[in-house]
């Protein structure tokens, strides 16, 4: 009596109870073709073997269940309607994957409902971890279908790999009997070779997927990065990055904040959408302020499912106030040496909306995002100081540069050094951020900051303290400096100018991204000093320019004068004289013969008075000159006291300089003079010294120099800028007949050469530097 | 008119823009025939139409003439050489250069500057020159 579907339903279907077996369904009567049957687990075996990366699950289900039926199909007189379903085992949900189901053998009515139910019999067999016979079973309701799809006789196999479940295989006969133990052996022995094929294409299924996910999220980081790139400026590049990030996690809502590492603020820089209230509330760095603050502060990315948790809901600070998010996803950006340079975020109102693909993703992204960011922000610092390359004077222009390259490599300080033009072994602190001492000195010679400058290369010292190359230490004691990047200054010609440095005061690694960055913002510092330079150098012009006129015309005015005292006032004693040599009686008049000779006397003071003052703006008349015997000349008219030494040191090897002779020596006697007075009644000593020099820029180009240096008090730092202006007077300056240190400066350079105050820890020193005569000139 | 004209005073030509100082070479020159310019052209016209056994010559003359230069009393040098007339030089200014210039390029007689003039030593010092 076949059921019906009704009878079905609810009760289940013993198979065992509705069928009886008789005598004539023994086993015995069936007998398994042993060689044909070994002939098909030996192919089977082989073509399971064969199953690679490129086979999918259901093509090796199918071979299995094929396999199966062919197995049991081995005598070809049988007649039992053979057929094996299989099912595929969810061991993460602890259910048979419903969709997994393959058949062969079925012909063309498959039994497509026969899913495993959760108490069924592909359960028992896998709680059980063996098989279950239909015909040994008699509580148990095997699937209603089977009945209705003409099943008399099942087996169900779990497939067990090391114990763990991989499926079912369902083995079904039309026919009414018994498994015989020849086809129970050949089953079991087949499971478990199906069970491994299982495991194994599913492996290879998994790790084509995981492949293919990583191919793709690597396309997709790759066009994001080509896009990224592609954007000239930091807003397009900021609102590109966050495009990005939202396509490649499948958000609709993020946000990238910039650090100002001034202010210690987390600033709104691109969000999405854009429209709507934004929240521009600046956040903190405080890791209890806000997630973004959290993540920047850890410098760890925060993956949170859901935002209602209390330990977030605490410091969440919502993207858009009307739209209520429910899950976050918020990676920090970090720049050279690890430092914090922002977050990247996206949210949504979904529940866990991103998993670790998402996060791995986002976190690739950052890492793109940090290097387009800098670039973004070099190409605008270069932008922003080629901007300013003409019109900010240099001091400005390396504080800029400065302050841009320890935003842009993540450090606290900087210094910009320069080779004195004078003493190219000597690096002078030209400026630096902190608070640096001013024109503090490096010597060259084996020092970091020499070894750039003489080798043209970047220097990195990973720690300055244990760094042999570390000459001076005060200075890098005192400032807590750990590591160092040094990068050369160069001039156009190639020539060493000094050197760009940023230093640490944590150990920090420096790649080759920082080192090629800094290099880029030292050629700009080296356009600032060449420009300094050349606005120097048009200065000086300029000023040799207006001393020359101001000098051609004052020695007019100065000339004229004196021929019209001389002409007038001179007449006064060649008139007193005429009185003596014509009316002798009148200069027996004793009144009379005094005030004639106090006439003549003040007529020939009045007329030497204006022959020294006019002496000054006599015109220039360059020539060959020694130092050495203006020196001799001009010390004759000194009258040092007994406590203070006047001598000369190297003055006679010199060679002769190209100047006005009078000039020279009055500009000697001046600075000599000037040094007496500043050492006053305390013992000391003027020294007055000479060398050749080479100028740093043109090496072709040499100069005398010649150093007025004495033991007295020093100018004080507040006068070192205006000494050399006109009408600055100090004890340093005298005003003797108008004589100061202006006019120093205006002879010397009226001769060509310059004169600059000297460095030193005690005392003071002028530095003349003068035109050498070229040879044959000196008469 | 000859250098020692029928009076038997020899004649000296005397370059002086200032009343002061033609003044007081007319008083130390009085034994003699003096012809004064108070310009170069003045001067150059009297060079070539008579004949002087000195010349007194001021290099720095305030007239229209030299103006620019002020320096022109050299060329009033080089045409006395050229006609054979000693030259005295008496200047308002004392430049080194000039001095060098006015011995070494002009054989000028002597360069008296007015700061330093003495009323005897200049007065020999014509006489040395008319010897």
């Amino acid at each position: 009596m076949k059921p019906t579907p009704s009878q079905i339903e609810g009760v289940g279907f013993r198979l065992s109870a509705m069928h009886t077996l008789t005598p004539s369904d023994s086993f015995a009567a069936r007998a398994v073709d042993w060689p044909t049957a070994l002939g098909i687990l030996r192919d089977a075996g082989a073509e399971i073997n064969r199953l690679g990366p490129e086979t999918s699950l259901p093509e090796a289900l199918q071979l299995i269940a094929e396999t199966a039926v062919r197995l049991l199909n081995s005598d070809s007189a049988s007649s039992d309607n053979v057929r094996a379903v299989i099912y595929t085992y969810d061991a993460t949900h602890s259910i048979f994957d419903p969709h997994s189901r393959v058949s062969a053998g079925e012909g063309d009515a498959p039994a497509l409902g026969d899913v495993p139910r959760p108490n069924g019999v592909g359960a028992l067999a896998l709680a059980r971890r063996a098989r279950v016979l239909s015909y040994e079973e008699d509580a148990l309701a095997f699937h209603p279908l089977k009945y209705q799809a003409g099943i008399r006789t099942a087996a169900c196999y779990p497939l067990l790999v090391a114990g763990q479940p991989v499926g079912a295989l369902y083995i079904d006969l039309r026919a009414a009997r018994r498994f015989t133990p020849d086809e129970l052996l050949i089953l079991d022995t087949f499971v478990h070779l199906a069970a491994v094929a299982i495991y194994n294409t599913r492996q290879f299924e998994g790790l084509t997927r995981a492949l293919q996910r990583k191919v793709d999220e690597l396309e997709r980081l790759e066009h994001a990065g080509r896009l990224i790139g592609s954007r000239l400026n930091l807003p397009d590049t900021l609102r590109e990055i966050l495009a990005a990030a939202l396509r490649l996690t499948g958000a609709e809502h993020g946000s990238i904040r910039l650090l100002d590492k001034a202010a210690g603020i987390l600033r709104l820089s691109a969000i999405e959408p854009a429209s709507g209230a934004a929240q521009h509330v600046e956040l903190t760095l405080d890791e209890r302020g806000s997630v973004m603050g959290w993540v920047a502060r850890h410098r760890q990315p925060a993956r949170i499912d859901d935002l209602r948790q209390p330990e977030w809901a605490s410091i969440y600070v919502p993207l858009h106030p009307e739209q209520e998010m429910r899950s976050e996803l918020t990676v920090p950006l970090l720049g050279s040496g690890g430092g914090p340079e922002g977050v990247l975020n996206v949210e949504s109102p979904r529940l866990a909306a991103f998993d670790a693909d998402a996060q791995r993703t986002l976190q690739a992204l950052a890492t793109q995002a940090v290097i387009a960011l800098q670039e973004a922000k070099l190409l605008e610092a270069i932008e922003a100081m080629s901007g300013q390359l003409i019109v900010r004077p240099p001091d400005e222009l390396f504080a800029l540069l400065l302050q841009r390259a320890c935003d842009l490599l993540n450090v606290p300080h900087g210094a910009v050094w320069e080779m004195e033009r004078a003493a190219p072994q000597t690096l002078t602190l030209r400026a630096s951020t902190g608070d640096l001492p001013r024109r503090y000195q490096v010597s060259a010679e084996g020092s970091l900051l020499g070894t750039a400058v003489q080798t043209g290369r970047p220097v990195i010292s990973a720690d300055m303290r244990a760094d042999s190359r570390l000459t001076r230490r005060d200075l890098t004691e005192r400032m807590g400096w750990v590591s160092a990047l040094i990068v050369p200054l160069a001039a156009r010609e190639g020539h060493p100018r000094g050197a760009f440095g940023v230093y640490t005061t944590e150990p920090r690694s420096f790649s080759d991204w920082d080192t090629r960055l800094l290099a880029t913002l030292a050629n700009h510092a080296a356009v600032a000093l060449q420009q300094a330079e050349a606005l120097a150098q048009v200065k000086l012009a300029e000023e040799r320019q207006a001393v020359a006129e101001t000098f051609a015309v004052l020695g007019d005015i100065a000339a004229n004068l004196l021929h019209r005292v001389n002409n007038l006032i001179g007449l006064i004693p060649v008139h007193v004289q005429a009185i003596g040599d014509n009316r002798p009686a009148a200069l027996e008049d004793g009144y009379v013969k005094t005030r004639l000779d106090d006439i003549e006397a003040s007529a020939r003071a009045a007329l030497k008075a204006a022959r020294e003052t006019m002496l000054h703006l006599r015109p220039l008349r360059l020539q060959a000159v020694r130092v050495n015997e203006c020196y001799h000349t001009a010390v004759e008219r000194l009258t040092p006291p007994p406590q203070v030494e006047v001598a000369m040191r190297n003055l006679n090897p010199l060679p002769p300089v190209y100047v006005g002779e009078e000039q020279l020596r009055l500009i000697l006697f001046n600075l000599m003079e000037n040094a007496l007075e500043a050492i006053g009644d305390q013992p000391g000593n003027v020294i007055v010294s000479g060398r050749v020099v080479t100028d740093a820029l043109d090496r072709a180009r040499r100069w005398v120099e010649v150093t007025v240096a004495d033991t007295g008090p020093g100018v004080p730092p507040d006068d070192r800028e205006r000494i050399f202006a006109p009408n600055f007077s100090t004890k340093r300056s005298l005003k003797k007949m108008g004589f100061g240190l202006w006019w120093v400066k205006a002879w010397v350079q009226r001769f060509g050469g310059s004169v600059a105050l000297g460095e030193g820890e005690t005392g003071c020193s002028f530095i003349l530097r003068l035109p050498p005569a070229q040879a044959g000139e000196l008469n | 008119m000859d250098a020692t004209p029928s009076t038997g005073q020899p004649a000296v030509l005397i370059v002086e823009d200032e009343p002061g100082w033609c003044a007081v070479y007319a008083e130390l020159l009085a034994d003699y025939a003096c012809h004064y310019a108070v310009s170069y052209g003045e001067a150059r016209g009297l060079l070539q139409r008579h004949t002087f056994a000195l010349a007194i010559v001021d290099l720095h003359l305030a007239s229209p003439a030299a103006r620019e230069e002020n320096r022109d009393g050299f060329w009033l040098l080089k045409a006395a050489r050229q006609r054979g007339v000693p030259a005295l030089v008496v200047s308002a200014l004392g430049a080194r250069e000039d001095i060098d210039r006015a011995y070494d390029e002009f054989g000028v007689f002597a360069f008296i500057e007015k700061e330093l003039f003495d009323r005897r030593g200049f007065a020999r010092t014509v006489a040395e020159a008319l010897q």
